[in-house]
């Protein structure tokens, strides 16, 4: 049974490089909030659609909150439209998780592939 | 997700997945001899999952999980994807018609041992085109694994495929991978169909790959049925796929999908 290619471990194109020259983490959410200003909620979730969890001691585990995160400028400039329910990737500073820039919108058919 | 490092296999553990490998053979070589105009892929799966189980194997494919929320788990021992389905068709009550061409693709664990094997046929007559397409994929396979050697790369393997498929004039489906199989189906590497010679990771004796080229002969674009599961060409255009299980070894590449 083939495998769906998953790209998490290829070798960055030059576009990922360089966007690495300040530390980020990449993540995937869903829009569950549209506010003013091209600004959005998003709840992370994980690589297959189940919840994101973060491990906050030995035993316990939180469902991360919802991230507040604008629309990358390049998004805007060309226009790409983000509501609610629809799936992203995004960026959060190592330095503020509370506040994410999404980056890409994940069409329909995009889906996230183990 | 399919991660973490590859884990190559000891010789006795290679074994283990060749007698894995023999049920399933025999399990494909059982629904090649029943194929033909009439026949529905669900009495395909059944044949195939009867002959899998009557030797001590477990049908692997049925319950795999889908990669997307929503979807139900694979409900079948083999994949049947007919004419423009690439992979991962759903066997039921569709009934092979003259000049079909049927990928079959199955899977089987025996003693906590995967092997994973697929084939394409063609139902009675089929057209020239057809049977270049079933011709070029077939050698494709052989290229790759004639590349699967102790001391190459993974990007070994996808650049061969990738010559032959390309100077044949065909495409090469890059949405879907081979991948490490061993204790479950779906290891690391992932083996791309596609790539450049020495790249990806080395190729080490006892390394253990499900080497899988899915051919188009037209767009190598990819739809979803609404089962989530059966993959299409998105221009309907034929599409074939063979695969082994491959042990690399120092004295070379072993097929593990073979009949004894």
């Amino acid at each position: 049974m083939a495998s769906p290619r998953d790209r998490t471990n290829d070798t960055p194109t030059p576009a990922d490089e360089s966007s690495s020259k300040t530390p980020v983490i990449e993540i995937e959410g869903e829009v569950v909030d549209s506010l003013p200003n091209t600004m959005f909620l998003v709840k992370p979730i994980g690589p297959n659609g189940q919840p994101l969890r973060i491990q906050t001691g030995d035993d316990a585990e939180e469902e991360p909150k919802a991230i507040l995160a604008h629309l990358a400028g390049k998004m805007r400039l060309r226009f790409i439209r983000v509501g609610v329910g629809d799936r992203v990737r995004m960026q959060l500073s190592p330095y503020d998780l509370s506040r994410g820039r999404i980056t890409w919108r994940l069409r329909a058919d995009q889906r996230v592939e183990r | 997700m399919m991660s973490g490092s590859i884990r190559p296999k000891t010789a006795e553990e290679i074994e283990a997945m060749g007698a894995s490998g023999r049920v399933l053979a025999g399990a494909l070589n059982e629904i090649e001899a029943a194929v033909e105009p009439g026949v529905t892929t669900g009495a395909l799966n059944e044949i195939a999952e009867t002959y899998i189980r009557d030797h001590g194997g477990i049908p692997s494919f049925l319950g795999v999980p889908a990669a997307d929320p929503g979807i139900e788990p694979f409900p079948g021992a083999i994949c049947a994807s007919v004419n423009d389905a690439i992979v991962h068709g759903i066997p039921g009550s569709a009934v092979l018609r003259e000049g079909d061409i049927i990928g079959l693709d199955c899977g089987v664990i025996l003693d906590g041992w995967h092997s994973d094997s697929a084939r394409t046929l063609a139902v009675g007559e089929i057209s020239p085109d057809a049977s270049r397409l079933l011709d070029v994929t077939r050698a494709a396979l052989a290229e790759a694994i004639g590349a699967s050697v102790a001391g190459g790369h993974i990007g070994d393997i996808g650049a061969a495929v990738q010559k032959l498929v390309e100077e044949a004039g065909l495409t090469i489906v890059r949405r879907f991978v081979g991948h490490g199989i061993g204790r479950t189906m779906h290891e690391s590497p992932q083996v791309p169909n596609f790539g450049r010679p020495g790249g990806g990771p080395a190729l080490l004796p006892g390394t253990t790959l499900a080497i899988e080229p899915m051919v188009n002969v037209g767009s190598a674009g990819v739809v979803f049925d609404d089962d989530g599961w059966t993959a299409r060409t998105d221009d309907g255009s034929l599409s074939a796929h063979f695969e082994h299980t491959v042990a690399i070894t120092d004295a070379g590449p072993r097929i593990l999908t073979e009949a004894a």
